[in-house]
């Protein structure tokens, strides 16, 4: 039997269910050349130009830019840096009109550009370089996925598994998109040493590169630029075959698992754009700056496919292309059927911008009104994602989430096929859209619901523990002393043996239930490793060390062992409050003299941890009360009022920062997943929590209240002893 | 400046339900024609009497349910169920009875379920089925083809038939159903019922006259004339192919076999096929997409399901034709074949 390798090398291609072929309306713009546009006046660079994490600006307002300098840091794993396109001066960072469906205004770093551009340029890597090397400038040039998606591309490039097909989608199947083919047209060697790039880092069995069949001059640059390790492959025009997903299917048969990767099968698919973005990046040492965007529509003089700065303004850049405004028109960036409607034309040019479209009313009219779904059945034949787009319509229509994820609401890539075909006018898409969103944030408010509850258990258990240890040492600390007024040695043995004894065994106990916290601790812990960053003092971080060298000479004199096995497990994970660096073990394993110095050094040791708390409160984040091993008995009653104080400060820190939170808009770009790691960039004080349900907040106040009773009765305690 | 604001995608393609129903309407001008060759221009009457009373029905429950009148009615499906009904309704029926199935139709079996697109049930073969239970008589006395009858009706007269019962000379629905030998004439799968249940054999009864031809005289032009009407609609992608397909090939599979095992008492295939009103239940009923599964493969079965009760209906149940029923109780059966027949999406093949 043949094998999918095979029949790939003898160029069979597949199809992929249903589809569309809309008009394709390329037809003004498709032979023009590429034309660099002057640079405008002022650039408009947001921070957020990518899927992942915005970038955290370096640059202050006032300073001077040179074009190609790196003007925000990418932060986090899914980020991406931003580049300045322009020489010239930082005039303002603030927000501004996004180029997103949402209009929401983001982080923009605004650049007074100068008449004089010096372009800072890298040193050109080769194909000899050091893999790593190469990531490394693909990283620092702010490469994104120019095709749409606007993923980070290092993070693409280096997958955890082999890869046996690189996909470069040069299908372009949107109506009125020719940036691809423009490029492809001129640029095809540039493209090709882009794609060696790619080659060098994977090192894929098979590298294909997917032009649909209406753009025979590209392919023909294309195949003659392309060298034997590279297959050209023309794929039959249809929408939405430039899908990653389709792509995959009608090249390699493949289908990406629902909720899975295509690196998880062993396939990248790269943005014909992306690769020569990428390969001007480390074989020229040019990060990205610029890119191809094709202007198009009625109401544009000249449209054609233009090298656009990025930041540049789209209502600059249509009126240099000669934009006449009618009384009321569409702005789309991106194509008709995936693209969205701009509703502030000052927003400006990003780097998954591809396409602009001034369209008349009559060019793109407004769908006609809504009607009753006939059940005709049109969509269900053109969905490539081969779902029930009529179900999920009723399914939407009545939120019945159950059946929506029944029916694989989230297979659906929103390509609008079925919206283009249904006789009903119905929209689709945004029926799809609107269910999604709902049942990501009700699935969020159950994971914080869990997540509370788990809290709380662990809470109670934790209670429970020191309650029995306790305990446990009050009758040993009898017995001691039974065993001590006899004045026979046996019997401290025996007493010693008796308390080791007891003693691992509440060790095992506690090992046996620390998994569960570890995993919200650690999650925790890197919260607050983030929040460290920003808000350590250097004052603070010496009372810190200060304070950890004495609580190391004290635990590693008591219990190294036990220490060690923590430090394995947290060894990454910097403890930020003080209580996370209590680790010390149960207290009869120590002799007497050695508890009585520990407790000395440890009371010592609190005295200052107690005022460093105070301090810290305000910017530490959640204390993590899970770490708490076992403190030792003389600590305990400090500990418990220190603790409790510094959780009803938390608390009421965390109810008042609901109210900043709750205002709060997701950042514009967040995909679900990655939300979680979107939380504000401010420094939090409670950064553990990026949303807060109602219950939650309820549940913090309780908490409080909680807490400040405790606080109050082991002060009252104390003062009685 | 004013920008628009749409959710993608900001472009759609042509088709509309108006141009949907309207097409379905247009392409059973051949069956139409047929008819009215063979039966006259009471076919005529009764679709006009049927679809004014659909429209006006129509609009009445909209403007009742405080609906855009206009804009529903554009959308022509009342038209579409008026005009399915008036061809079911034996030519010289009277015009009451249109009226009766076709107010029943829209309203109670379109409009209470919620209006188009919400109703379970194929509206048109509602009431149809409504008016076979309570009229039986006047439903059932199709007209003799034109060629074969004893008398010359002019259209005066099949229009004072319709509104008055009788003839302007006098003659009522049933003298004009005498055929030249002077035997009242039933539809060819009617006589062939009778004479089955006479004791006669297949072969003796369609050896008579109205079955001259292959599957019954007139019927079989009917039935290719709406097989011609169903072809353009598959050819312009308004219905597919799957239902029609298995309905007629589910009945060609029943009817071959009943023949072959036992010839004396099932009628052939050819007959099954083209007499009655197999081609327009096929083509124009069975597919009517509220009332019909939607996937592909539901469809295929919905298709089989109607075929081979069909088969059972006309050979074994009280009825000579059975479309109404058998498409009726499929819609019974669709939720169920919805629910099992859904494709496997992109990305979930288990494997
Ligand atoms: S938008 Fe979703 S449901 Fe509609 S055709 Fe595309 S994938 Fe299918
Ligand atoms: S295309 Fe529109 S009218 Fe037809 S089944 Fe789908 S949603 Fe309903």
């Amino acid at each position: 039997m043949k094998t999918i390798l095979n029949l790939v090398d003898e160029g069979h291609l597949w199809d992929f269910h249903g589809g569309i072929h809309p008009p394709s309306r390329k037809e003004r713009t498709k032979d023009s050349a590429i034309v660099p546009i002057p640079m405008p006046q002022h650039l408009y660079i947001p921070v957020a130009q990518h899927v992942g994490q915005p970038a955290l600006p370096i640059v202050q307002v006032g300073v001077n830019t040179r074009q190609g300098q790196l003007i925000a840091r990418k932060e986090g794993f899914i980020s991406a840096n931003v580049i300045a396109p322009a020489s010239g001066t930082v005039c303002e960072i603030a927000d501004y009109a996004a180029c997103h469906p949402s209009g929401i205004p983001t982080q923009t770093i605004t650049i007074a550009t100068s008449t004089e551009q010096n372009f800072e340029s890298l040193e050109p890597l080769s194909l000899d370089d050091d893999n790593q090397k190469i990531l490394e400038r693909i990283n620092t040039s702010g490469i994104t996925g120019l095709g749409g998606a606007s993923f980070p591309t290092a993070v693409k490039l280096a997958p955890n598994k082999p890869i046996e097909y690189l996909i470069i989608n040069a299908a372009e199947c949107e109506p009125y998109i020719t940036a691809d083919d423009a490029l492809m047209r001129e640029r095809a060697a540039d493209i090709i040493n882009g794609i060696k790039v790619m080659q060098k880092l994977l090192n894929p069995t098979r590298t294909i590169i997917a032009i649909e069949d209406n753009k025979p001059q590209a392919i023909a640059q294309i195949e003659q630029a392309a060298d034997d390790s590279m297959i050209v492959r023309a794929i039959p025009t249809l929408y939405p075959a430039g899908g990653e997903k389709q792509l995959i299917e009608v090249l390699t048969s493949l289908q990406v698992p629902s909720g899975k990767i295509p690196a998880d099968i062993g396939i990248v698919v790269q943005n014909i754009a992306t690769s020569y973005a990428a390969g001007n990046a480390v074989l020229k040492g040019q990060p990205l700056i610029s890119r191809i965007v094709t202007v198009s529509g009625d109401l544009v003089e000249r449209p054609g496919n233009y090298e656009v700065p990025l930041g540049m303004s789209i209502k600059d850049l249509l009126e240099q292309c000669g934009f006449k405004a009618s009384q009321r028109q569409k702005i789309i960036v991106g194509g008709p059927m995936m693209g969205f409607a701009l509703n502030d034309i000052n927003a400006p040019v990003v780097k998954a911008t591809n396409c602009v479209i001034a369209a008349s009313e009559q060019e793109l009219p407004n769908p006609p009104p809504e009607q009753n779904c006939i059940r005709c059945g049109d969509c269900e034949q053109v969905c490539p994602a081969q779902l029930l787009p009529q179900q999920l319509q009723w399914f939407a229509k009545d939120q019945d989430h159950d059946k929506l994820k029944q029916h694989d609401l989230f297979d659906c890539i929103e390509c609008g096929a079925c919206a283009y075909v249904c006789p009903s006018s119905i929209p689709l898409v945004q029926y799809y859209r609107v269910a999604k969103a709902e049942i990501r944030s009700e699935e969020r408010e159950k994971q914080q619901a869990q997540r509370a509850k788990e809290r709380f258990e662990q809470r109670i258990a934790r209670l429970e523990r020191e309650k029995t240890e306790r305990e446990e040492r009050n009758r040993l600390a009898a017995e001691k002393r039974k065993a001590a007024m006899k004045g026979t040695s046996n019997g401290d043995a025996i007493a010693a043996a008796l308390a080791r004894v007891k003693a691992k065994k509440s060790q095992a106990q506690e090992e046996s239930a620390a998994p569960n916290d570890r995993v919200a601790a650690a999650i925790a812990r890197a919260k607050a490793k983030k929040a460290a960053k920003q808000t350590t003092t250097p004052e603070q971080s010496s009372e810190d060390e200060n304070q950890l060298e004495q609580k190391s000479r004290v635990a590693d004199a008591i219990a190294r062992a036990k220490a060690k096995k923590l430090a394995a497990q947290q060894a990454d994970q910097a403890p930020q409050s003080d209580e996370n660096q209590q680790v010390a073990p149960a207290e009869p394993q120590l002799s007497p003299e050695e508890a009585k110095k520990a407790r000395i050094a440890a009371t010592v040791a609190k005295a200052k941890a107690k005022k460093l708390a105070a301090k810290q409160v305000e910017q530490a984040p959640q204390p993590d009360e899970n770490q708490q091993v076992a403190p030792t008995e003389s600590q305990q009653s400090t500990d418990e009022a220190n603790k409790a104080r510094i959780a009803a400060t938390v608390a009421k820190a965390k109810a008042k920062k609901l109210a900043a939170q709750q205002a709060e808009q997701a950042p514009p770009h967040a995909p679900a997943k990655l939300e979680a790691e979107q939380a504000p960039r401010t420094p939090p004080p409670a950064a553990v929590e990026s949303e807060l349900s109602p219950d939650e907040i309820k549940k913090a106040r309780i908490a409080q209240a909680v807490a400040k009773a405790k606080a109050n009765a082991l002060a009252k305690k104390n003062l009685k002893k | 400046m004013y920008l628009s604001v749409a959710p993608s995608p900001h472009h759609k393609g042509t088709g509309d339900t108006s141009t949907v129903m309207r097409n379905v309407a247009l392409a059973t001008m051949p069956g139409i024609a047929a008819l009215v060759y063979f039966f006259g221009a009471g076919v005529l009457v009764q679709i006009i009497i049927c679809i004014t009373t659909a429209m006006l029905t129509e609009a009445a429950v909209l403007h009742l349910r405080k609906k855009d009148i206009s804009t529903t009615l554009k959308d022509n499906s009342a038209l579409l169920t008026g005009l399915l009904l008036g061809l079911s309704i034996p030519p010289l029926a009277p015009w009451w009875i249109g009226v009766i199935g076709v107010v029943f139709a829209v309203l109670i079996a379109k409009q209470l379920y919620g209006g188009l697109g919400f109703n379970l049930f194929n509206p048109a073969m509602v009431g149809y089925v409504l008016l076979l239970i309570s009229f039986p008589v006047a439903m059932t006395n199709w007209s003799v083809p034109t060629e074969l009858s004893h008398h010359q009706v002019t259209f005066s007269d099949i229009i004072s038939v319709i509104f008055t019962e009788t003839t302007t000379t006098g003659m009522t629905v049933n003298d004009i159903r005498h055929t030249i030998d002077g035997v009242t004439m039933a539809t060819p799968l009617d006589t062939l019922k009778t004479d089955l249940t006479l004791g006669l054999t297949v072969g003796e009864s369609t050896a008579k006259d109205m079955f001259s031809s292959w599957a019954g005289f007139g019927w079989e032009w009917v039935n290719i004339a709406f097989l011609v009407g169903g072809i353009y609609l598959l050819k312009i992608g308004v219905i597919r192919w799957h239902i029609p397909v298995a309905v007629i090939g589910s009945l060609l599979f029943c009817s071959l076999l009943g023949y072959l095992l036992d010839p004396d008492s099932h009628g052939t295939p050819i007959i099954h096929l083209f007499s009655g009103a197999t081609m327009f239940g096929a083509f124009f009923i069975a597919t009517d997409p509220v009332t019909a599964a939607t996937s592909n493969r539901g469809k295929l079965l919905f298709g089989v399901i109607i075929g081979a009760l069909l088969y059972i209906i006309r050979n074994y149940g009280g009825f000579p034709d059975a479309i109404a029923f058998a498409v009726l109780l499929a819609n019974m059966t669709v939720p169920v074949i919805d629910y099992y027949s859904k494709p496997t999406s992109y990305g979930n093949k288990a494997d």
